[in-house]
């Protein structure tokens, strides 16, 4: 019980730390677009925020999880 | 015949929760096409220039979203370790910042805006795109409604929760595609 | 009349009725609150997707979805046995071998009515001058009869892909199949609501539905990009549907390279109708919108742009092609060893140019633009990637070649249709690059010999692998062979009737008719050539005619196949036809290679029940 408690507060920290992350670059993005910097600046930031929450919130190795074909 | 044709039919329910989570992804995948499309029209049409919008709305709605989804990812967790206060609570959240959003992007940006929907490429531009996105919110607040209505008759647990993990998935779908549409309508090019 | 009532296609038409009218009635409320008067485009564009949804509704094909929402449990879907008897293709299933017929019926249905469009405004062009049709009618009818053949088109891919995929994987059904029946019962309003679009003042268009014309039409217009929005629906979550059937649902044993040929060419096929038909799905949304707000995206007074709509467009309508063609290539592939008595030469091979022909079919849609004032440094690279499709087509001939080489070939009718569709599907890949390269199709751009080539490679690439299936198929799923001769009477009316019709809009075309065009100068001296193009259309249809005879008459009076009637290796006829309802009473084990026919002492399935196959004759073979 004591393992399946403390595997649900990392998850928890996990979010946390994600959250943050998105954050600071939610704050650089908007601050790289009000002083006109190249788009691809922008691009880049946007495509992390994209892969983190790709990653971290919709767990896209998840897919690869379960085994594909076969009976059970 | 039954235990026969039970041995043919049944993959194990963790299995078809693997094919489900493939299926989701799929339409995501499909889903992303379209999203993608309006981006390319975005630039296609407009290039360098971008639209006159409210620059601290934008922040705002944003922020929005990117909270609601640090809860939706609470709230799977939750459920996922048999926490279901939590996991209601976070769900709750994640539906009246999600109900936020759209009423800051419906309410207030669609009304702030000095252009309508047919008022050259920058009015079509931007209904398109954030009435398009917002068609997505909608249909996932009401998705979390289910879910938030299911859960509180206590339907989910750790072990049985793909909808709540569906969910999830689309809500942060959904907050993906704004991460995109968020620079590319309040940042990217010159007013 | 009770049985009528409840079944599920006339309520869901009742619904859809109904649905129409409360949509129209929504618009017209709260226009009139606003202080507006009535306004008929906006009303009956959401009545149509109102009524649409109300349909599905009605028919039943979200119920158990609504009960999930509720919280409440439903049937697993073995659990259900559905009644027999002919009236359960008429509500919903669950089965995918209901579906499949399903599919196959309504893509039928709609290939006669399309195939009937063209017989008119065929007539009319066999003789120079307007003679019965008005130019809004003719235009109307060339347009439904290009989208209404590719909605049939994409269903009766969804049939045979439908009711053979599960079979050849040895799943008892598709992965979800209550989204499976969504995405049928879907295309049954979608197709209404496009047939609608003559009793709407038509379209002039054409199926691309370029603007600005389709801006200014006549609410037909509107009709028919609702029609083709919801059979896109439809079309994605199927092609959804059949890749995660192929990802998850294989048979022990079966790995990905011992998948029947059929199967690879339906997931190619999947990857591009999930993807790409978004796009038009888009592209149509937005002239809609365009229409019913105003929004100026292809309006060059309004700050959008036209050529945007062809690259929207193309980037599905062309891969669109694919979708058209691959499976019935694939059908190709699979039925040729069964005839030739040989293993299918380069499986490998064959396998991955389905999915090459499908990623390079993503890139190379802007040939159809060449003449559309698009930038024109996008024309060579546009050039190359289009002629790059002849490289993995080339390898799937190379394959067929070496597979009938020194085969000892039997010729029953699904034969015949095979090898029709390798020739005429080689005449339609020759008069391609033509197209494909800028310089050449500059001239030929929009000519009737564009409408020979395509014809050439529908017909080669679907409709004869369609009716070659449908042959191969029939015994599997009515226990009865259809007749011979009738069938050898279809193939052998039909494919000179073919030649003659494209070769002769071929040569119209190299000598300057333009398409989509109701009259022509008798000064340029087409007027034998068109004649004799429409005679040609005609004995097509009467070839056509002569198998729905077949097809209705084989049903009841066809002599009986139960067996293995044609030696195949392929698991579904390891077992008794017609197939049961959830396929195999056991599931079987793939141990060998699919295709070696004629090597001693290899198999490719095993039951491991005897007694379950009593067809099994063939696997040693």
């Amino acid at each position: 019980m004591k393992d399946h408690d403390k595997d649900k507060t990392i998850a928890f920290r996990r979010g946390v730390v994600v959250l943050l992350a998105l954050a600071i670059l939610t704050a650089v993005e908007y601050w790289l677009g009000i002083s006109e910097t190249p788009a691809v600046f922008l691009w880049v930031v946007g495509l992390v925020k994209a892969v983190l929450v790709v990653w971290f919130f919709m767990h896209i190795g998840r897919i690869l999880e379960t085994q594909e074909g076969g009976q059970r | 015949m039954s235990s026969r044709s039970s041995s043919l039919a049944h993959r194990s329910d963790e299995y078809q929760v693997g094919t489900n989570r493939l299926g989701l992804w799929l339409f995501i995948v499909s889903d992303s096409f379209v999203f993608g499309a309006l981006l390319i029209t975005r630039f296609y049409l407009l290039g360098d220039r971008r639209p006159h919008l409210e620059q601290s709305l934008g922040l705002i709605v944003t922020s929005v979203l990117l909270v609601s989804s640090f809860f939706m990812n609470r709230a799977e967790t939750a459920i996922a370790h048999n926490d279901r206060r939590t996991f209601l609570f976070s769900t709750a959240m994640t539906l009246i910042l999600g109900v936020a959003f759209l009423v800051g992007v419906i309410g207030f940006e669609w009304r702030l805006a000095p252009f309508g929907p047919a008022d050259g490429a920058e009015g079509a531009i931007f209904y398109m795109m954030t009435g398009m996105h917002a068609f997505h919110v909608l249909t996932g607040v009401l998705f979390l409604f289910v879910v938030l209505r299911n859960g509180l008759r206590g339907h989910y647990s750790a072990e049985s929760h793909w909808a709540v993990e569906a969910a999830a998935n689309y809500w942060h779908f959904v907050d993906v595609v704004w991460i995109f549409f968020y620079p590319a309508l309040y940042l990217i090019g010159r007013v | 009349m009770r049985k009528v009532i409840t079944v599920g296609l006339a309520r869901g038409i009742f619904w859809q009725i109904i649905g129409t009218l409360v949509g129209i009635g929504m618009v017209t409320g709260v226009r009139f609150l606003m202080g507006l008067g009535w306004k008929a485009e906006p009303a009956w564009v959401l009545g149509a997707f109102v009524g649409a949804i109300f349909f599905m509704g009605g028919v039943g094909a979200v119920t158990d979805w609504w009960r999930w929402v509720k919280g409440e449990r439903t049937l697993e879907v073995h659990e259900i046995h559905d009644p027999s008897g002919i009236w359960r293709y008429f509500g919903v299933s669950y089965d995918h071998k209901v579906i499949g017929i399903q599919y196959g019926v309504t893509s039928l249905i709609l290939l006669a009515i399309g195939g009937t469009f063209a017989l008119i405004f065929r007539t009319e062009l066999a003789e120079s001058g307007l003679q019965f049709l008005s130019f809004q009618e003719f235009n109307t009818l060339v347009g439904l009869h290009g989208m209404v053949l590719i909605i049939s088109i994409l269903l009766g891919i969804a049939a045979i892909a439908n009711y053979v995929t599960p079979l050849l994987i040895g799943a008892q059904d598709m992965a979800f199949p209550r989204l499976n029946a969504f995405a049928y019962w879907l295309a049954v309003p979608g197709s209404i609501l496009l047939l609608s679009a003559i009793f709407f003042g038509g379209f002039e268009t054409g199926w691309t539905g370029y603007p600005p014309l389709s801006v200014r039409g006549p609410l037909g217009m509107q009709m028919f990009f609702a029609g083709v929005f919801l059979n896109g629906w439809s079309s994605i979550l199927g092609a959804l549907n059949l890749i995660a059937t192929i990802l998850r649902m294989r048979t022990s044993g079966m790995n990905y390279f011992r998948m029947p040929i059929f199967v690879w060419s339906v997931l190619a096929t999947s990857i591009i109708a999930l993807t790409a038909t978004q796009l038009i799905g888009l592209s149509f949304q937005m002239v809609m919108f365009e229409r019913i707000f105003g929004m100026g995206f292809f309006d060059a007074n309004n700050g959008g742009d036209p050529i945007l709509f062809q690259h929207l467009f193309w980037f599905y309508s062309h891969p669109a092609v694919y979708i058209f063609v691959l499976p019935g290539l694939g059908i190709i592939s699979e039925l040729l060893p069964v005839f030739v008595r040989k293993p299918l030469f380069g499986y490998k091979w064959v396998a991955m140019s389905s999915l090459g022909i499908a990623l390079v079919g993503f890139l190379v849609w802007g040939h159809h633009m060449f003449t559309s004032g698009m930038q024109s440094y996008l024309r060579v690279p546009f050039m190359y990637s289009t002629l790059l499709v002849a490289v993995p087509t080339g390898i799937k001939f190379f394959s067929w070649v070496a597979t009938l080489w020194q085969g000892r070939i039997r010729f029953p009718t699904p034969m015949l249709f095979v090898l029709g569709g390798i020739f005429v599907f080689l005449m339609g890949g020759l008069t391609g690059p033509p197209n494909g390269t800028v310089s050449t199709d500059l001239h030929l751009h929009d000519t009737y010999w564009v409408v020979g080539h395509f014809h050439n490679t529908m017909f080669g690439g679907y409709v004869f692998p369609l009716f070659a299936a449908i042959y191969y198929w029939y015994p599997k799923i009515t226990g009865r062979r259809m007749n011979e001769t009738l069938g050898k009477l279809h193939f052998y009316l039909m494919t000179p009737a073919f030649f003659v019709m494209s070769f002769g809009q071929m040569r119209v075309g190299l000598l300057g008719m333009r398409r989509r065009i109701a009259d022509y100068d008798p000064a340029l001296g087409f007027d034998l050539t068109h004649l004799i193009v429409t005679i040609g259309g005609f004995l097509i249809a009467l070839a056509v005619l002569i198998f729905f005879i077949n097809l209705i008459y084989s049903a009841k009076r066809g002599s009986v196949a139960v067996d293995n009637v044609w030696e195949s290796r392929s698991p579904e006829w390891q077992v008794p036809s017609p197939a049961q309802m959830h396929n195999y009473p056991e599931p079987f084990e793939v141990v060998g290679e699919p295709y070696d026919y004629g090597l001693a002492g290899t198999q490719y399935v095993v039951f491991h029940n005897a007694e379950v196959s009593k067809g099994s004759e063939g696997s040693k073979l």
